[in-house]
């Protein structure tokens, strides 16, 4: 099996760039014809059910766009990595639901948790009712991780313009979620 | 006020609002990425989950289109009932599942009007329900200050494909009028979400008020036959 899913260097380059420009068709075509084969090596070896194979091959593909977006994977061996986080995920999920004794961080209050499902599903049905260029303009920032620099050269603006947008963008998207909880 | 509200709130900079509203945004956005990719694995790969397998159903709307209804009506009986003679399956409970699901039911859409936060909720709440969304749905049909009677029917049945029988029981009751231009819909809802909820001698009751001609007669008299041949053990107390 190839080490990376048949990816040569300048090809894994050209993922790269794709995907810091939220352009996502190439990493698809690759890992979701490799995700079913990701599911057989979680289940053949760790003996998990389908839809927990399912989940956390899922989860890592998730993760490993965001990696690789951040410049944090490189070229070398894709599917070891690949395979090692999703059978990572994979033994994390399974853990979660092994009774343990009860131990003082359970107990302790987690600062980090910042936001909750309510906020994530009000959020996603405020982002329907946000226009279209708001919402390029906030997938390239925030979901493709690109400077604010590369966007105002794509959309042939000036840095402080499009940093201007950005900042009324988010204002407007709070607007609407705010509009969508207040009648809760 | 939730979480991110305060958050958002407390901000005092730009670069603090965008902090606040960062990381749930990028969840929302990862979430959408996931439902694409769900999609393409399961048309491009045939890789489904197993909970969730969709199944190919035929689309109608209720109400507004009877004539429509009608037709997928008679095409789904008569797959079921070439399904019931040829496998024999005998729950009725098994039976009552598959009626429910055996043709997609959409909301007929949103009426002009003015586009106030309520109209926003309700178009919404018509969005999730033919997304099949209907957690969702309910949430919003719920939202809704002056529901109308099809708000509520839309709501019960949200209530109903989300496995929330006995919401759905109540407001069908609630819905339950002479007049209700819901009636034959609702009979037979009613009657199904009964034998969902293992109530089997109110859903045989219901059963029996669907009148011939009306909508469903046929699969409410093959439910009847089932119920009343198979002889279930029944564990609510009211069944006793």
């Amino acid at each position: 099996m190839n080490k990376n899913f048949g990816l040569s260097t300048v090809e894994f380059d050209d993922l790269v760039n794709e995907l810091r420009h939220d352009n996502n068709e190439l990493f698809e075509k690759i890992f979701l014809s490799h995700f079913g084969d990701s599911m057989t090596f979680l289940k053949r070896n760790y003996k998990s059910t389908h839809d927990d194979a399912y989940d956390a091959v899922m989860d890592t593909m998730i993760e490993f766009r965001q990696r690789i977006i951040e410049g944090k994977i490189y070229y070398g061996n894709l599917r070891y990595l690949f395979t090692k986080m999703a059978t990572q995920k994979y033994m994390r999920q399974a853990n979660s639901y092994k009774s343990r004794p009860i131990v003082e961080s359970d107990i302790t209050t987690v600062n980090h948790i910042e936001y909750n499902e309510e906020d994530i599903k009000t959020l996603a049905i405020s982002w329907e009712y946000l226009g279209e260029e708001c919402q390029t303009l906030l997938k390239l920032h925030i979901h493709a991780n690109m400077k604010l620099v590369e966007i105002a050269e794509q959309m042939d603006r000036s840095p402080a313009t499009i940093r201007k947008k950005k900042e009324r963008c988010i204002k407007k998207l709070m607007q609407i979620f705010k509009k969508h909880n207040k009648t809760e | 006020m939730t979480h991110l509200d305060k958050k958002y709130d407390r901000a005092s900079s730009p670069e603090e609002r965008e902090k606040a509203v960062k990381p749930v945004l990028k969840i929302v956005l990862d979430r959408q990425l996931q439902d694409t990719w769900t999609k393409k694995l399961s048309s491009q790969y045939g890789i489904t989950r197993n909970r969730m397998t969709p199944q190919k159903r035929k689309v109608f709307s209720l109400g507004r289109t009877r004539r429509i209804l009608a037709i997928a009506a008679s095409i789904t009986l008569f797959f079921l009932v070439g399904r019931v003679v040829l496998f024999s399956p005998s729950d009725p409970k098994q039976i009552a599942e598959e009626y429910l699901h055996a043709r997609e039911v959409l909301h007929p859409g949103l009426v002009k009007g003015v586009a106030d936060i309520q109209y926003q909720f309700r178009g919404q709440a018509i969005k999730f329900f033919d997304e099949k969304k209907y957690e969702d749905a309910a949430l919003y049909f719920r939202k809704i200050e002056n529901q109308t009677s099809e708000d509520k029917f839309y709501l019960s049945l949200s209530y109903l494909f989300d496995g929330q029988y006995e919401e759905a029981i109540d407001l069908l009751n609630a819905l339950k009028t002479p007049n209700s231009s819901f009636r034959e819909e609702i009979n037979w809802y009613i009657s199904v979400a009964y034998i969902l909820n293992d109530q089997s001698s109110k859903a045989l009751s219901s059963l029996h008020k669907i009148r011939k001609g009306e909508w469903n007669y046929s699969e409410s008299q093959n439910l009847i036959s089932l119920m009343t041949t198979t002889k279930r053990k029944l564990k609510k107390p009211e069944d006793l």
